[in-house]
């Protein structure tokens, strides 16, 4: 028998035998090529584990309501608003439950903040500015802005025309 | 746990998403602020920068602190300073820079000068910044020569003729 890894054309005879669904006569062919070929052996012997562990494995009963809720379900999804189709899916299932709590304290938060007493006039007074600023600085230097101006003594300008005494 | 993790996050920004636009909505009920001063190069001016983002009212309380001639005065040479077109404001910025790279006690012989200056009538002080302005034009010998001259001498009176030239000695030559 030609070996179905090396072949690759008869493959689906490994996955067969490995599903029990060879019949006995081509099976025994193919026992007897495993026996002399390693790959083979291998490759049945990972598909039959395969086997057995779904054997082992118990499917848990379905639930006797379950039907009746996949139908409530389908029956609120197709109910569902514009805004909870849009949002759902960009949301993490562990989200979810605490997206309404969280849009909840988003309002109450805003709620506060529109209660509370707004500043008259300008919210952004800066009272340390209007107190900490040096006044004598401020006088010199529109002092100097007006005797510059007044005098003209740098028309030249941007380049350095005064002089040094 | 695991639940209250995003929930704290949802809050955290939603809160960023709020208030930022209750505070626009808020701002808007409010008198509007005054557009920011562009703050340029020079640093000398930058303490106008600072009154010029005040409100009216924040101007108010912080000018309150002068007497009131030394506060009015501080009002109008600020209302001068900002009716300049901006192109003038910048210049006299940078030439403010420039002099306050100068010595202190050159700096001050300039503000006597300019005592001086204030000291003479409004029509005389019209003349003396014709003057100024031709002086500007000269070159150092060109200017020497106009100082000098019988028309210069019988234009100005001795007080300001001394005042010309101690103002052009203060003139680089021309480049």
């Amino acid at each position: 028998m030609e070996c179905p890894i090396q072949s690759r054309e008869n493959a689906d005879l490994l996955l067969a035998y490995c599903a029990r669904k060879l019949e006995p006569r081509t099976a025994a062919i193919l026992e007897r090529h495993m026996e002399s070929c390693p790959d083979c052996r291998a490759f049945g012997d990972e598909q039959r584990s395969v086997w057995a562990a779904l054997d082992r494995w118990d499917a848990q009963p379905v639930s006797p309501v379950f039907d009746r809720r996949l139908y409530q379900r389908l029956e609120a999804e197709e109910h569902r608003g514009w805004w909870d189709r849009a949002v759902r899916p960009w949301l993490p299932r562990a989200w979810r439950p605490a997206f309404p709590l969280a849009a909840a304290s988003v309002l109450v938060a805003a709620v506060l903040l529109f209660r509370s007493p707004a500043p008259v006039g300008f919210p952004e007074t800066n009272q340390a500015e209007a107190v900490d600023m040096d006044l004598e600085r401020v006088e010199r230097t529109l002092d100097d802005l007006e005797m510059l101006r007044q005098l003209n003594l740098m028309a030249r300008v941007e380049a350095p025309s005064l002089q040094p005494m | 746990m695991a639940v209250w993790l995003p929930v704290l996050a949802l809050v955290v920004a939603g809160g960023a998403v709020v208030c930022p636009s209750l505070a626009q909505s808020r701002r808007a009920v409010a008198p509007p602020r005054p557009p920011a001063a562009k703050v340029f190069g020079p640093r000398a001016g930058r303490v106008l920068d600072r009154l010029n983002r005040m409100t009216p009212e924040e101007r108010r309380r912080t000018l309150q602190n002068l007497p009131p001639d030394r506060r009015q005065r501080v009002e109008e040479q600020l209302e001068r300073y900002n009716r300049l077109p901006a192109q003038e404001q910048q210049r006299l910025r940078l030439q403010l820079d420039r002099f306050r790279d100068w010595p202190p006690e050159q700096q001050e012989a300039v503000r006597r000068l300019f005592r001086r200056f204030n000291a003479f009538p409004e029509d005389r002080r019209a003349l003396l910044k014709e003057e100024f302005r031709a002086l500007n034009d000269l070159e150092p010998a060109d200017r020497r020569a106009r100082i000098n001259s019988d028309e210069f001498r019988s234009r100005y009176t001795l007080a300001e003729q001394q005042f010309l030239q101690d103002y052009a000695s203060l003139l680089l030559p021309q480049e």
